[in-house]
C-alpha cells in the first residue's frame, strides 16, 4: 500500500529533512516553470510555447480517443498510441484529420539524422577504441564477455 | 560469438511468418500502409482483470513449475518476503527492474496495480532476472557473477513463455484467449526479432569502424541503417 498522503508530508516536514526540500518539486507545472526563471519575472517565452504545445498535444490525444471510442471498441483505446501519433502528425486517415500535413514523424528523425548519425559514430569509436585497448579481438567481444579482462 | 551470429541468421531465415503478421495487421487496422508506431495498438480489445498481489504471485509461480522445486520454493519466499518493492508510492520512479549487490539477495522495482495485467508479465520477467543473478550468485565468483543483457534476457523472457503458456492452457475465455495468443505474437516480433536487428545493425556497424581502420564518417554512419532495414519487413 502506497504511504498515506498526511503521513508522507509528516516525513517531509521533518527537520532532519530541512536541507533536502526542494519546492519546484511540489508545485504545479505552470508555476513551477515560472519560479525556475526566476519567479519575480514572466516564464521564458519558449517555456510557455512548450506548455502550450503540451496542451495542443493533450487535447490532441482526447480528440483522438474521441474519434477511436465511435471507430473501434472501447476496450482498443488503451494503448492507441498510432492513432494518436497519426493525429497528431497529420498522417490520420479522412475523417479522423485533414490529410496532406505531411509525414512529420519521420521528418523529425530525418532532420536531425546527422546529429544523430554524428553521436552514433562518436560512440561506436569509443567502443572500438576500448576494445583495442584492452586486447579484445572486437568491439563485439569486448561487449559480450566484459568480465574475462585481458 | 557463434550464438550472436546463429540468431541473427536464424531470424533472417524466418522472417516470412512476420511479413504476414504485419499484413494482417495492416488489414485490421484498416490502414493503407502500416508504420512502426501501428504495431504498438492491440488488435483485439483489451481485456478487464482484477489480479491481486498474492493472485500474481500464485500465477507466476505456477507457471515457472517446471523450473523446479527449489526455484519455485526460493522465488516465492523472496516475493511473498522483502524481494519486491511492489506498489505505487509518492516519488517512485516508474517501470520496473532488478537490481543486486553479490552476497545480497535480488531486489525487485515495479508498480503493481491489480486492474494491469501487463503488470503480471512484469513480475514474471522481473522475478527471472531475480533467480537468474540468485543463481549466479551461488555458482560463480564476485568477478564473473554478473551477466550482459544479451544473457539476462534470456531469464526473463523465459519466464514470460513459460506464463503465457499456463494462462493459455488455464483460461476458456475465448477474448482472454485472444488477448494472450495476441501478447506472444507482439513479445516474438519486439523481443525476438526486434532486438535482434538492433544486434545486427551494432554488428555491422562496429564491424565497419574496426575495418576502416580509422573512424566511421558521420554519411557511413547515417547509411548503416538501411543496412539492417529488411528485417524490419513492411513496417516502413
Amino acid at each position: 500500500m502506497a504511504i498515506p498522503d498526511d503521513t508522507f508530508e509528516a516525513y517531509l516536514r521533518d527537520a532532519v529533512l530541512a536541507a533536502w526540500q526542494v519546492p519546484l518539486r511540489k508545485t504545479p507545472p505552470a508555476e513551477a516553470a515560472h519560479a525556475e526563471h526566476g519567479g519575480g519575472t514572466p516564464a521564458r517565452p519558449g517555456i510557455e510555447r512548450a506548455q502550450r504545445a503540451s496542451r495542443d498535444l493533450l487535447a490532441a490525444h482526447e480528440r483522438g480517443h474521441e474519434v477511436r471510442r465511435d471507430r473501434r471498441r472501447e476496450g482498443r483505446r488503451a494503448g492507441a498510441v498510432a492513432i494518436e501519433l497519426r493525429l497528431v502528425h497529420g498522417q490520420a486517415r479522412p475523417g479522423i484529420a485533414e490529410e496532406g500535413r505531411g509525414n512529420q514523424f519521420y521528418a523529425e528523425f530525418d532532420a536531425h539524422k546527422f546529429t544523430v548519425a554524428s553521436t552514433l559514430a562518436s560512440s561506436i569509436k569509443a567502443d572500438v577504441f576500448r576494445a583495442r585497448a584492452r586486447n579484445y579481438s572486437s568491439a563485439r567481444e569486448g561487449a559480450l564477455f566484459y568480465d574475462d579482462v585481458r | 560469438m557463434n550464438v550472436y551470429d546463429n540468431l541473427i541468421a536464424s531470424v533472417r531465415a524466418n522472417l516470412q511468418p512476420l511479413y504476414r503478421y504485419l499484413e494482417l495487421r495492416r488489414r485490421v487496422l484498416g490502414l493503407k500502409e502500416i508504420h512502426a508506431y501501428d504495431t504498438n495498438v492491440p488488435i483485439v480489445p483489451n481485456i478487464e482483470t482484477d489480479v491481486s498481489w498474492d493472485e500474481a504471485c500464485d500465477k507466476v509461480l505456477a507457471a515457472l513449475a517446471p523450473l523446479g522445486d527449489e526455484y519455485v520454493q526460493t522465488l516465492g519466499a523472496g516475493l511473498r518476503g522483502r524481494w519486491c518493492d511492489r506498489y505505487e508510492n509518492k516519488g517512485k520512479r516508474s517501470g520496473a527492474f532488478s537490481s543486486s549487490s553479490y552476497g545480497n539477495p535480488p531486489f525487485i522495482m515495479m508498480n503493481y496495480k491489480r486492474d494491469v495485467f501487463t503488470d503480471v508479465y512484469t513480475l514474471a520477467h522481473e522475478a527471472g532476472h531475480s533467480m537468474h543473478t540468485w543463481h549466479s550468485q551461488r555458482t560463480q565468483p564476485f568477478q564473473t557473477y554478473d551477466y550482459p543483457i544479451f544473457l539476462a534476457e534470456v531469464a526473463s523472457t523465459f519466464n514470460e513463455e513459460l506464463l503465457t503458456h499456463y494462462l493459455i492452457e488455464h483460461t476458456e475465455d475465448k477474448a482472454m484467449r485472444a488477448y494472450l495468443i495476441n501478447r506472444q505474437i507482439d513479445d516474438i516480433r519486439a523481443t525476438v526479432i526486434r532486438q535482434t536487428m538492433f544486434a545486427e545493425f551494432e554488428k555491422i556497424a562496429h564491424a565497419k569502424e574496426e575495418r576502416a581502420n580509422r573512424s566511421l564518417s558521420i554519411p557511413s554512419a547515417a547509411s548503416i541503417a538501411s543496412c539492417s532495414r529488411p528485417t524490419s519487413g513492411r513496417t516502413s
